[in-house]
């Protein structure tokens, strides 16, 4: 389906949040992402993000300018058209216990939208420094800077303690190998960004290792149980 | 339209290993005039590490190595989930003409047809038979000698001649010819060098050369496949001689792609015929 780009601002350090309008209605539930891309053949695919809040017939997505296209969409004119297939993937689990929130970076996008749905959670959230973090609000939120320029100093497994029925975290993956490490008792679920071909398990591209098999995250995710994962393949 | 003495709902097919199944979206798979379905040997194979897919421009480089299910596990479960959407087209792959055999041997009935893949340059022995002419003969040959449905061969562009191998493969005995398979390709990811296929509107007029080239030629049914996006591209490859088409990378980025590419050539064969 074509999309429309309605809303878009700089929320961090080479950080956006585009809210993009669909011809088509949209549902999806939290962990669930969508693919965006552009209309003509280059950049010919398109590329897989976290859906941070919809209604029916609008989405928001916060991304990194990372290559050429995040560059592209960060600069689209208001009004421009995108391709947009999705919503893909699997539903996160709902809470089962106490549960905490684990994002670094641009990694906190899904867990916005899973705490709309779970107001009451508290959420570590971390980045490089004070540039780099989005605002998010306050109330039950711990903010952690690398280089300690806002909030706690450190990263954000260094504030995890092991106390929690279920942890969800999205960030790089060396945060969801830490995070692995250090919960021994809880469900530790993390949410995986692979580089991704259609997003809707046709391509067999998005394989990330896992115990004695590939896992494909478009269908299988991206929000996994880590136990499931093979870091040390990755070298983690 | 009728090949091999096959009807087909339209000259527009579906890839092999850019469609998955085919049983992911039925709705379209059923719409499309057959599916070539994700390379299929003998045993399962879990495919490549990751990286698997890498940007290019107007396209994309894959290296997914042929991850797939095996063909009994295809059969028994695979199979009767698409047997009655479209007519199917098992691509096989394997490192020793024996593979082959046994795999044609294996879907004999099964299916409406194989297309044996001679160009994948994922995996170690496969691009071998596609770029040795002779190889390309024995192995054609013998998998026609147990074969009781059509036998197309998908030729690799990585060949200083393609008309040559067309040749070779329809000489063998091929009822048909698949073209082309991506072109080998390399990337770089984290500083480290990988190779895999190239495909996407990047290739079109390469592939639209070798069909015009291969048509020349051969007068066995031909399948273009290259790039194509659009209803105007069908017509580009029907015009330069093949016999229907296959869409592949524009699955990948949208799964119902084909069916706006079949309405758009309706369209436009339509204006065409008034």
């Amino acid at each position: 389906m074509k999309g429309k780009v309605v809303k878009r601002e700089r929320v961090a350090e080479r950080t956006y949040s585009t809210w993009i309008e669909t011809e088509d209605k949209l549902s999806a539930e939290p962990g669930m992402f969508i693919m965006v891309g552009f209309t003509g053949s280059d950049p010919f695919l398109n590329r897989p993000f976290s859906i941070v809040d919809i209604d029916c017939l609008s989405f928001q997505i916060i991304f990194n300018v990372r290559g050429r296209g995040t560059e592209l969409l960060a600069h689209l004119p208001i009004g421009s058209w995108l391709s947009v297939t999705g919503p893909w993937g699997k539903e996160l689990p709902t809470p089962d216990g106490p549960t905490i929130l684990v994002g670094g970076g641009v990694g906190i996008a899904p867990l916005l939208f899973y705490r709309k749905r779970h107001p009451s959670l508290p959420v570590l959230y971390g980045a490089k420094s004070r540039n780099h973090l989005i605002e998010i609000g306050h109330e039950n939120i711990t903010y952690i800077t690398e280089d300690g320029s806002f909030g706690q100093k450190g990263l954000v497994t260094d504030y995890l303690e092991d106390n929690y029925q279920m942890v969800i975290g999205c960030g790089p993956t060396a945060m969801l190998a830490a995070m692995k490490k250090k919960i021994r008792r809880g469900m530790v679920i993390g949410i995986f960004e692979t580089r991704m071909g259609c997003g809707c398990g046709i391509c067999f591209c998005c394989a990330l290792p896992g115990q004695g098999r590939y896992i494909r995250v478009c269908k299988d995710g991206p929000g996994l149980p880590l136990e499931e994962v093979d870091f040390e393949t990755m070298g983690y | 339209m009728r090949l091999w003495d096959i009807e087909f709902k339209n000259p527009i097919f579906l890839a092999s290993g850019t469609f998955g199944y085919g049983y992911e979206f039925p709705e379209v798979t059923r719409e499309m005039g057959a599916i070539f379905t994700k390379g299929l040997t003998r045993s399962p194979r879990c495919g490549n590490e990751p990286p698997r897919i890498f940007e290019a421009p107007c396209g994309i480089i894959n290296r997914v190595g042929l991850e797939n299910v095996g063909v009994e596990k295809f059969i028994a479960d695979i199979l009767p989930r698409i047997r009655d959407l479209t007519r199917i087209f098992v691509n096989i792959a394997g490192s020793e003409v024996e593979d082959y055999v046994n795999l044609a041997q294996r879907l004999n009935g099964n299916v409406d047809g194989i297309e044996v893949n001679v160009s994948c340059p994922n995996v170690t022995r496969g691009l071998v038979f596609g770029q040795d002419p002779d190889l390309l003969y024995e192995l054609v040959r013998e998998v026609k000698a147990v074969s009781r449905i059509p036998v197309v061969v998908k030729l690799t562009p990585n060949f200083c001649d393609i008309s040559l191998t067309a040749k070779k493969a329809v000489s063998a005995g091929a009822d048909g010819i698949s073209l082309i398979n991506t072109l080998n390709a390399g990337f770089y990811h984290n500083k480290k060098f990988y190779t895999g296929g190239l495909s996407g509107p990047a290739i079109k007029p390469l592939a639209l050369y070798c069909v015009d080239r291969v048509r020349k030629v051969v007068d066995v049914p031909i399948i273009g496949i290259g790039g194509i996006t659009s209803g105007q591209d069908v017509i580009d490859f029907l015009d330069a001689g093949a016999d229907a088409v296959a869409i592949g990378s524009i699955n990948l980025k949208d799964p119902k792609a084909g069916k706006r590419i079949l309405a758009e050539y309706n369209r436009l064969e339509g204006a065409r015929r008034d």
